[in-house]
Formats: C-alpha cells, sequence, structure tokens
C-alpha cells in the first residue's frame, strides 16, 4: 500500500515539476524575448488556459502526501516554513498577475504586473530549485 | 481546579491534543508573525487592488458592442 502512494506522489510531483516548469519558463523567458508592448501578451496567452490547471498538480501532491505521509508533510513543512511561505506567495502574486495584466491599460499598472509575474518567478524557480537540491 | 478556566489554551483537541504536542520545534513565533504579517499585507492590498477594478468596472458600466442578440432575451423571458 506505501508502495502505491509513494508512487502517486512521485507521479504528481513529477508532472508538477514538467507541467508548471513550462509556466515559470514561460515567466523567466519574457526577460529576454518580450521586446514590444504586444509580445508580454502572446507569453500569457501561451500559458492562459493551462496555467492554474498545471498548478492543481501541486495542490494534488501536498494534499496526497499530508493524508499518506503526515510524518514526511509535518517535517517538510516545518523544517521548510519559510521557503515554502515564500514560493507560496509568488504563486499568489503570478496567479494575480496574469488574471490582473490586462484589465487596465496605463503605464504604470501593466509593468508592475509584469514585474511581479516576470521578474519573481524566476525567483520561485530557485527556490524550488534549492529545495529539491 | 477547572482545567479549561486556568489553561484555556490548553487543548489543541479537548481531550485528545495538547497544545504543547502541536508546537513545531523548527518554526519559531517570529516566523509566525511574519508569514502572518506577511499574509494580511499581502491580501489587504490584493482586495484593494480587486475594489478598485470592480468598482471601475462598474463605473464604466455594460460594453454596448458586446451585447447578447434580442432574440436571447426574449428565450430568457420566456422561460
Amino acid at each position: 500500500m506505501g508502495t502505491i502512494w509513494f508512487c502517486l506522489v512521485a507521479l504528481m510531483i513529477t508532472v508538477y515539476v514538467i507541467l508548471d516548469g513550462f509556466d515559470l519558463g514561460a515567466g523567466a523567458i519574457h526577460l529576454f524575448v518580450a521586446k514590444t508592448d504586444e509580445e508580454p501578451r502572446q507569453i500569457l496567452a501561451s500559458i492562459g488556459p493551462v496555467w492554474d490547471g498545471n498548478e492543481v498538480w501541486l495542490l494534488a501532491a501536498g494534499g496526497t502526501l499530508y493524508f499518506a505521509f503526515p510524518a514526511l508533510y509535518a517535517s517538510g513543512f516545518s523544517g521548510f516554513y519559510l521557503p515554502l511561505m515564500i514560493v507560496l506567495w509568488l504563486l499568489i502574486l503570478r496567479g494575480t498577475s496574469i488574471e490582473f495584466r490586462n484589465h487596465l491599460h496605463s503605464a504604470v499598472w501593466e509593468p508592475v504586473w509584469d514585474f511581479s509575474l516576470l521578474r519573481l518567478q524566476p525567483t520561485a524557480s530557485r527556490v524550488f530549485r534549492r529545495g529539491s537540491g | 481546579m477547572d482545567d479549561r478556566r486556568t489553561r484555556p489554551a490548553a487543548w489543541l483537541i479537548y481531550g485528545l491534543m495538547r497544545t504543547a504536542r502541536g508546537v513545531s520545534p523548527r518554526v519559531d513565533a517570529g516566523n509566525a508573525w511574519f508569514t502572518l504579517i506577511g499574509f494580511t499585507g499581502l491580501y489587504a492590498v490584493l482586495a484593494i487592488v480587486w475594489l478598485f477594478l470592480v468598482y471601475r468596472e462598474s463605473a464604466l458600466g455594460p460594453d454596448p458592442a458586446n451585447q447578447p442578440p434580442d432574440k436571447e432575451f426574449a428565450a430568457i423571458a420566456a422561460d
């Protein structure tokens, strides 16, 4: 039984890393490829319909960890308390950036959300890498 | 002495789990304050931005170019 749950959690984490790695990568690559006003919009559109679905794999992995391996969940989330909370804040900011950005045209509005989406997301990937390494 | 009156926060789950057993040895009070204030601040900012957007959207009103055709109104009214 434990082996089955282990395989399920491993599968969920792997699928999350692959799928959300694409979303985080789209955020990170914006720094180098988006030159015109139109291009940030195109990058957002490329992850627009799928990014929140991809994120559910992380929720599923966390939930499965909580029920199947409570000791691992407890020690992991206590030991990495601050890094995981910072990742959570960055994921909240990512979601709101994607949703809020195109509601308003102004000299301040879009750059602010672009900053929170596209400069802070590489930080989230970096924290993830530290945590898994 | 009544345990509940003298130590109001003695139980996390009454009769089952003491508060002391729910304290993480790795997360101190400073960390908890930091994240509590962080979450409060983040959600306060997001609430203000959200209210601003909703207010602005309502003040602008519906887009006349993006209205459903009259046929649909008639179908809804007939229901």
